[in-house]
């Protein structure tokens, strides 16, 4: 039964991390651009559903509402922040990330507040559901069909529509993409949006989870999305998925059985883990070699 | 003069250019003083030490890290370990080992072991770190910074947890820190033309080219990674003697981000970036600082965090309008003899 309970924790977990991996890595695959700032885009969706929540907004509109938000701040981004640096190398590209994820953290506490604010979220969302002796709460469980619909539509979009395609073509050749009379800010700003869109379903399961902002609630999530999307392979968005259910794995089974006395050196050990698996698949599961191509 | 200078070999010019590099901290050490009072120019020379480390390993192989931190923090917990006597330690760490408490030295001996420990430790790291290609060198390197956060905040019998760690004796002093920095900024300026950091370089240019050449990329990276390490250990030592108190919070990723964005904005290709970084960063942030407190006094509300915001939007703008850094990308001694080469073709 302990297994069977691990593993639901762990597929949970892994929707969660998963959906993060995913709207980091479709930068990533696209613009060569490793987003730190993502961390940020999740903070201003918290923040979008602490305003809306106390201002009394049903949370059926709250949902769309930061995903909305989210969207218009990841286009914001690209527009004010990345556009200037386009095209550059992808460590110029981290650097520019980091520069304005720490902007907009500190706006935040600055003009905001730096302290937690508690999220009022309705009761459903708090409460676990058993099936026999196993356990889920239903955030997690909402987390894994949000992250399974993601996962579901996701290639739909990408092989079907015309923007997935335009993405998937200049994730392949940029120039060449160009040439055959694509817009290249169209695509880039279509991959900010997917991106910005699924930040703001990280923000609701996050907040979900925690019930509470405050401006460096960014900073864990981007953490696991990077390391997600290293693992799998930067670049590959099937690989941060996957990578996204192994971290939750490791990261689970570590919680599970770990003995008391080195209970508190679990991220550490989760850290050797995927150095482990980076020696071994030194481009991660499914990756390719930015700095060269 | 000026034509001895160019005639020099790399080496001897590299040393000649580091003393010139290293009588500039001195004085900036003495002017910024009055300015700006002694603690504040202490930290920045210790945060100067550890930038000028960083750049060991990120100026000359290209590969950014983001672990050093990570050594900075275990410099400053090992050499506190090693000064503090026995009743100190009692006071802070009832449950250190025996061994341990009985540890109990002058700084010299203490900063020596520390720093070799610490080569020591980024050594073996490095052994499965630097085979792995540039980018997910960075990737580990992060998972580097995360394992010393973890073990800082997890090994309570050692380092107090995620209290403040206290009581450290006040063996460091402000000319300490500037002889520590000045050894830093020779030892960084001669390595970048040293044997290894010229392969290095060569390596960070062309990865394949270098390869071919006979380059061994992986060990110089190494021997880079080790020596950087030992250096930012050497701020950590600083770090702790001076303040003889600190936090595992002063060893976390805003740490890491404050040696980068130090390195980016003088300059990620040369010992003279880091330089000018830390007093690029240093001067804005306390210029922003007073700028706050005045509108803090005149306004009355709370102001924090502009410093910060300061830094953020220096890397941001250095990022877009100048990405080789302020310094660009040569050291003072090989811009003096780019002037000077195309005279003597003529003459």
């Amino acid at each position: 039964v302990q297994v069977l309970q691990v593993a639901i924790d762990a597929l949970s977990l892994g929707g969660t991390y998963a959906l993060l991996a995913l709207g980091f890595a479709v930068l990533v695959n696209i613009l060569n651009l490793i987003n730190w700032a993502h961390g940020e885009l999740i903070t201003v969706g918290g923040y979008t559903a602490l305003w809306l929540t106390t201002s009394g907004v049903p949370f059926v509109w709250v949902v769309p509402a930061v995903i909305a938000v989210s969207v218009t701040a990841a286009l914001l981004l690209e527009r004010l922040g990345f556009r200037p640096v386009r095209g550059a190398h992808p460590m110029t590209l981290l650097l520019t990330s980091f520069a304005l994820s720490q902007l907009i953290r500190l706006v935040l506490q600055v003009f905001v507040s730096a302290q937690s604010k508690a999220v009022r979220l309705p009761d459903v969302l708090s409460e676990s559901l058993a099936l026999g002796s196993l356990r889920v709460g239903v955030p997690q469980l909402l987390s894994l069909s949000a992250t399974l619909a993601v996962l579901l539509t996701f290639p739909w979009f990408l092989r079907r529509t015309r923007t997935g395609i335009a993405m998937r073509a200049a994730a392949e050749d940029f120039p060449v993409t160009r040439l055959m009379g694509v817009r290249a800010n169209r695509v880039v700003a279509a991959a900010f949006a997917v991106s910005g869109a699924l930040a703001g379903i990280s923000a609701i399961l996050l907040i979900a989870q925690r019930g509470t902002v405050n401006p460096g609630m960014g900073a864990d999530p981007v953490i696991i999305a990077f390391v997600a999307a290293a693992i799998g392979g930067l670049g590959s968005l099937g690989g941060a998925a996957m990578a996204g259910f192994l971290y939750a794995l490791i990261e689970t089974v570590l919680q599970a059985y770990l003995p008391g006395g080195v209970a508190a050196y679990q991220s550490a050990l989760v850290w050797v883990c995927l150095i482990v698996i980076l020696s071994w698949r030194p481009y991660g599961l499914l990756g390719r070699d930015l700095a060269r191509v | 003069m000026r034509d001895r200078l160019t005639e020099l070999s790399p080496l001897p010019r590299a040393l000649a250019g580091s003393l010139a590099l290293a009588a500039f901290v001195v004085v900036a050490a003495i002017v910024g003083e009055p300015l700006a009072g002694e603690t504040i120019v202490v930290l920045a020379l210790i945060n100067l030490i550890a930038t000028v480390g960083l750049s060991v390993f990120s100026s000359n192989s290209g590969v950014m890290s983001f672990g050093h931190a990570a050594f900075f923090g275990v410099g400053a917990y090992v050499s506190s370990l090693l000064t503090m006597d026995a009743f100190s330690k009692e006071l802070l760490l009832p449950n250190l080992p025996g061994w341990a408490v009985d540890l109990h030295m002058g700084l010299l001996p203490a900063l020596v072991i520390t720093v070799l420990l610490v080569g020591a430790v980024a050594l073996l790291i490095g052994f499965p770190l630097m085979r792995l290609p540039s980018l997910s060198v960075s990737i580990a390197t992060f998972g580097v910074l995360i394992i010393a956060g973890t073990v800082f905040f997890a090994a309570t019998q050692f380092t107090n947890g995620s209290g403040a760690f206290y009581g450290v004796p006040p063996t460091v002093g402000k000319w300490t820190v500037v002889a520590l920095a000045v050894i830093a900024v020779v030892v960084a300026r001669v390595f970048r033309d040293s044997v290894v950091g010229l392969q290095l370089r060569a390596s960070k240019e062309d990865d394949f080219g270098a390869r071919a050449s006979g380059v061994r990329v992986t060990r110089a990276r190494r021997v880079a990674w080790t020596l950087s390490a030992m250096i930012a250990a050497a701020a950590g030592v600083a770090y702790a003697g001076y303040l003889t108190a600190f936090s595992p919070r002063a060893f976390n990723f805003d740490a890491t981000f404050v040696f980068i964005t130090m390195l980016v904005v003088g300059g990620r290709e040369s010992t003279i970036g880091a330089v000018v970084g830390v007093f690029a960063i240093t001067a804005v942030s306390q210029l922003l600082e007073n700028l706050g407190q005045t509108l803090e006094g005149q306004l009355s509300l709370e102001i924090v965090g502009l410093p910060q915001i300061g830094a953020a939007l220096l890397l941001l703008a250095v990022m877009i309008f100048r990405r080789e850094g302020i310094a660009g990308s040569l050291e003072l001694d090989e811009r003096l003899s780019r002037r000077t080469r195309p005279r003597e073709a003529t003459q």
